[in-house]
């Protein structure tokens, strides 16, 4: 019994990372309506820019986050402007450059860095101990940073005016540009914010998974999956699929099978597209 | 305008006809031009990826992106090789096998993600490719684990049949018209001479018209879907055995990435776009293979290239590109004319 609750907690911890890893892709499918499969190559260079930073300026270790996330911002809104911009009107053609990005970054991050596994290390240590219950407190910092980065998005989104912007483009980006909000510049910064999200992630997730030449592809699976199972656009049911997910990954790995734990989130994901395509939170009509 | 249109259509089955012989007689003249096995290995891989793209070039027609077809081959390969290793059957008997288990996956991935929007599908089909990677990879005692599962059925079990590159033919003749049959029925389906591929057409180009005139869009893309992934298992349960093999690097996330390239690169609609683009990319990492890296770094850049320069793919364009400087011509007699006779 006390193994299943230390696996519960682990899994909260671990699902509290994967929701910030998935907010970002959330908000691009909410707000711009873009599916970017270049979401998890960015999350990868977010991770190798915060090791570059921290391995060379030996910055402390929320100093290399926030740095790691402005340049993130930077890259962000660039390829927004060069890349993503004037193939918005096209969703197919949009996919081809994401899938081109996705390509092309392992290869280029290994061409680079080789393919060794990076360490990033936080500098927190020591065991939070309570009878059987061990956790390492290094875990609990990165958790309780995500959920900084978390709430400090869903307060922009819900009180500044800014945000408000923000919510009038989703809803609808003609009538927003009516009534005097133009649409681009919000869509330029909300890529690069993004981007900035999931920098951030790859550098708190970076202490359990390293970083390495092939988190991409699992952080976009798992962004993938906890966005539709969440429901797109939707910061809290982001949080809640992330942690689902996080905690069925982590009891697949303790009760079933290490080598077959990377499938849970995708037996979550056929359940959700067989019985409530829309997602936990999502709202009917954006499903069909 | 019209007139011309219109007799290219009634008149649509001959150059069809003509693609579909032209595909057998350069298959067989490529054959014996390659003498080296490795050659004749590597132009039957292309075959392979040639009936992949077509079959993905279906769904496409439909309007769907799907990132799963090498990894239904795999589904073809695994099961038709896991067959002939553990049972008794017939090589034709593992082979149909392959291929039909790969159109139940497909069918159940296309009643799973084709009724939502689009994205939906893709991501479903992304999510397939890495759980095959992950069971494949988990499930060692019948996938065999990264070294695959060896000593597949070969063709030449069939008395008077040889795939062997160095000897007998018969094999690659086999595969060769199976490739040019299955390019006639989806060029077939896909310019809609027939009620089904014009049922396709309309679901691809607009969901709501084709709702409107009493076609099912969902129904019509699972169709596409299914008959696609049967003519990847079949291309894959071929392909394992006459490798002898089949290995999980064949059928991973990033060859099904590259057959999507195949069929962009090319042209997603037209039937040398398909077969060009299939051939390009098989032979381009081929030779191109300046590290582990190259493969990636080839379709990646040419997804770039696609996305911005060519959305149509290389045949409609150059297509394009002659018609306009011929009615340019045109256009400049008439003006030369015009101006003598005024």
């Amino acid at each position: 019994m006390a193994g299943l609750v230390l696996q519960l907690i682990n899994g909260v911890l671990l699902g509290g990372l994967y929701a910030l890893t998935a907010l970002g892709l959330t908000a691009q499918f909410g707000v711009m309506r873009i599916v970017n499969f270049a979401y998890g190559t960015l999350f990868m260079v977010g991770g190798y820019a915060g090791w570059v930073i921290q391995s060379t300026l030996h910055t402390p270790y929320v100093l290399t986050v926030v740095i790691a996330m402005a340049i993130m911002f930077v890259i962000g809104t660039g390829l927004e402007f060069v890349a993503f911009r004037p193939l918005r009107a096209s969703e197919e053609r949009t996919i081809l450059l994401g899938l081109g990005i996705m390509s092309l970054g392992p290869a280029l991050i290994i061409l680079t860095f080789g393919s060794a596994n990076q360490l990033l290390p936080s500098g927190v240590t020591g065991l939070f101990e309570s009878g059987p219950i061990v956790v390492a407190y290094e875990r609990i910092a990165t958790v309780a940073l995500a959920a900084v980065l978390i709430l400090a998005v869903a307060a922009f989104v819900k009180f500044t005016p800014a945000g408000r912007a923000v919510r009038a483009v989703a809803d609808d980006p003609v009538r927003a540009g009516l009534l005097g909000i133009s649409p681009k510049p919000v869509y330029n910064i909300t890529f690069g914010v993004t981007t900035a999200l999931s920098g951030g992630a790859a550098c708190l997730l970076a202490t359990s998974w390293q970083v390495t030449p092939t988190i991409d592809s699992a952080a976009l699976l798992i962004s993938f999956v906890v966005v539709i199972v969440g429901g797109i656009g939707s910061i809290a049911g982001t949080l809640v699929a992330g942690v689902l997910i996080g905690v069925l990954t982590t009891l697949g790995q303790v009760y079933v099978s290490q080598a077959l734990a990377p499938a849970a989130p995708f037996a979550a994901l056929i359940l959700i597209l067989l019985l409530r395509p829309q997602g936990l939170f999502g709202r009917k009509t954006r499903a069909a | 305008m019209s007139t011309v249109q219109a007799t290219r259509r009634t008149s649509g089955i001959v150059p069809h006809l003509a693609e579909a012989g032209a595909l057998m007689v350069v298959g067989l003249a490529a054959y014996f031009i390659l003498t080296s096995a490795y050659d004749r290995l590597i132009l039957s891989n292309a075959l392979v990826n040639v009936l992949l793209a077509l079959g993905l070039a279906l769904t496409l027609r439909t309007g769907r992106i799907s990132l799963a077809q090498a990894t239904l081959a795999g589904v073809g390969a695994y099961v038709s090789a896991w067959l002939s290793v553990n049972t008794t059957m017939s090589l034709f008997m593992t082979v149909v096998l392959g291929t039909l288990a790969a159109g139940v996956i497909g069918l159940l991935i296309g009643m799973l993600g084709l009724r939502l929007a689009g994205f939906y599908f893709v991501i479903a089909t992304l999510a397939f490719s890495q759980v095959f990677t992950v069971v494949v990879g988990a499930w060692q005692n019948v996938t065999g684990g990264l070294n695959g599962i060896v000593g597949v059925l070969r063709f030449n079990s069939v008395p008077g049949f040889d795939f062997s590159f160095s000897g007998g033919y018969s094999g690659y003749v086999l595969l060769l018209l199976i490739v040019v049959v299955l390019a006639y029925v989806v060029t077939a389906l896909m310019t809609g001479r027939n009620k089904v591929g014009r049922r396709l057409i309309a679901v691809g180009d607009n969901d709501l018209i084709a709702t409107s005139v009493g076609v099912h869009p969902a129904l019509w893309r699972t169709v596409a879907f299914a008959v696609g992934s049967l003519i990847a298992g079949l291309a894959g349960s071929i392909q394992a055995s006459y490798l002898g093999v089949a290995a999980p690097s064949t059928y991973n996330l990033n060859a099904s990435v590259l057959v999507l390239a195949m069929v962009f690169l090319g042209g997603k609609r037209s039937l040398p776009g398909v077969v060009i683009g299939a051939v390009a990319l098989t032979y381009i990492p081929e030779w191109a293979r300046f590290g582990p890296q190259s493969q990636l770094l080839i379709s990646g850049a040419f997804f770039v290239v696609i996305a911005f320069l060519l959305p149509n793919g290389l045949i409609p364009t150059a297509g394009r590109i002659i018609r306009r400087v011929r009615n340019k011509k045109a256009q400049e007699r008439a003006a030369v004319t015009g101006v003598t006779n005024g």
